[in-house]
């Protein structure tokens, strides 16, 4: 047996290793350890220490006032009417979505399983083109209004960063090459799902875009990412959807908005034969299964062997299996099934 | 001053890359001086989707290059970003 406290003294190679090897609590010591020395590190060159306390996912959301500062006033928090601000509104709501999503279907907590704040910050910067998570909250710019606008009104991207959160208390898969494009791969799998939960459409009805509402007609390209045909969603997208064209470079922590292309083109195979719901599930499922450093191939066995016990449990369709190998096997990840 | 900046990551993923010179006064070129020599210290590893910074400046023949992420980037340099992206919108790799 391998206890938490034991775990410490051994090698991160040893956890890994036995990670792979379904040891649960290994796993967990593994991305513990990280995330501590992270936090400590984060504290101690901010002469800060930030105290871990349980909650119940209430959302917090500040105004940074076009400046690049976080938490500059608080504008709209639970059990408060909206405010006059469309931004402010939009990210509680969405953030309210997404939260409950998550435990309405899975159980989950908020973030962290443990009632973690959601905080969203609005009116980042100046015509600040991005949205981001940075381990402990959200952030979103209003656009420049030329290519992109605010990125907090939209759904899918406010999903999408709140997964980033998840995954890190989940399975902390570190942000390079394989493990942080399936970092990305998880975030745009809950964008999409999400977005089609939120728009109460069907699998047929879904345009699988991720960003689509973030960019205008001025933007040369209809979205940021395609889930259904990746490296068609604009001018600049060179996602692959197969490991053939799978990205070597450095650029892009080597390639993790790249590379995801290639899950998430599987992602949508798999959607069109099993649905959105039990794929939502196997996905979820997987993701908690993961470690710090799981590659494209880990994540393929450990799906394959989730789908196999939530099949034996009846909550998934017994093909499960079988379209989950032919959809991978289509983006060139082929498993191999015991 | 001349610059060259390349911006990666983002949610987006989509690279940006400005070149070319500006006229600074004194004061601004001594604050952005300063902020090259002293940001780009702690870096949040938790960070995700956020937008890493290549800056390279050349002044008085000497040439500074550092790299940024999205939590250590000194004012003034945000604030030469900011200048920097609005005169030069279009530019992208």
């Amino acid at each position: 047996m391998c206890s938490k406290i034991q775990c410490h003294i051994i090698p991160p190679y040893i956890l890994e290793e036995l990670a792979k090897r379904g040891n649960v609590s290994c796993k967990k010591a593994l991305n513990d350890t990280h995330r501590i020395e992270e936090r400590r590190r984060f504290a101690l060159n901010h002469l800060l220490q930030r105290e871990e306390v349980s909650g119940n996912g209430s959302r917090f959301v500040y105004d940074c006032k076009n400046t690049y500062e976080q938490r500059v006033s608080l504008v709209l928090q639970e059990g408060e009417n909206s405010t006059s601000d469309e931004t402010t509104n939009s990210a509680f709501e969405a953030s309210g979505f997404v939260r409950d999503y998550f435990r309405n279907t899975f159980g989950l907590n908020s973030i962290d399983g443990n009632g973690l704040d959601i905080i969203s910050n609005v009116h980042y910067g100046i015509a600040y083109n991005n949205a981001y998570w940075d381990g402990d909250e959200m952030t979103y710019g209003d656009g420049d209004g030329k290519e992109f606008t605010d990125f907090a009104k939209a759904i899918d991207v406010v999903a999408h960063e709140l997964t980033h959160g998840i995954t890190q208390f989940l399975a902390n898969l570190e942000y390079r090459s394989q493990s942080g494009a399936l970092n990305e791969h998880f975030s745009d799998v809950f964008g999409t799902v999400i977005k089609q939960k939120y728009l109460q459409q069907d699998i047929s009805e879904a345009d699988w875009l991720i960003g689509d509402a973030v960019v205008t007609e001025e933007f040369p390209g209809i979205a940021i990412r395609s889930m259904k045909a990746p490296g068609t969603a604009n001018d600049f997208d060179t996602q692959p959807d197969h490991m053939d064209n799978y990205y070597n470079g450095t650029a892009d922590n080597q390639g993790v908005h790249i590379n995801s292309g290639i899950p998430n083109k599987a992602f949508y195979l798999c959607c069109l034969k099993m649905g959105l719901d039990d794929c939502a599930l196997l996905w979820f499922e997987t993701l908690k299964s993961l470690w710090r450093t799981a590659n494209f191939n880990d994540m393929l066995e450990t799906m394959i062997l989730t789908a196999q016990s939530l099949i034996k449990e009846d909550k998934i369709a017994k093909e499960s299996v079988v379209v989950v190998s032919e959809s991978f096997s289509a983006v060139g990840l082929t498993p191999i099934v015991a | 001053m001349k610059y060259k900046i390349i911006v990666e990551g983002g949610f987006a993923g989509i690279s940006r890359e400005y070149e070319g010179e500006v006229e600074l006064t004194p004061e601004e070129t001594k604050s952005i001086l300063e902020g090259m020599k002293e940001g780009g210290g702690f870096q949040n590893q938790d960070i995700r989707d956020g937008f890493s910074y290549v800056i390279k400046i050349e002044n008085d023949n000497k040439v500074l290059r550092r790299k940024f992420e999205e939590g250590n980037m000194p004012r003034s340099i945000r604030n030469f970003m900011d200048r920097v992206r609005q005169t030069n919108r279009k530019s992208t790799k």
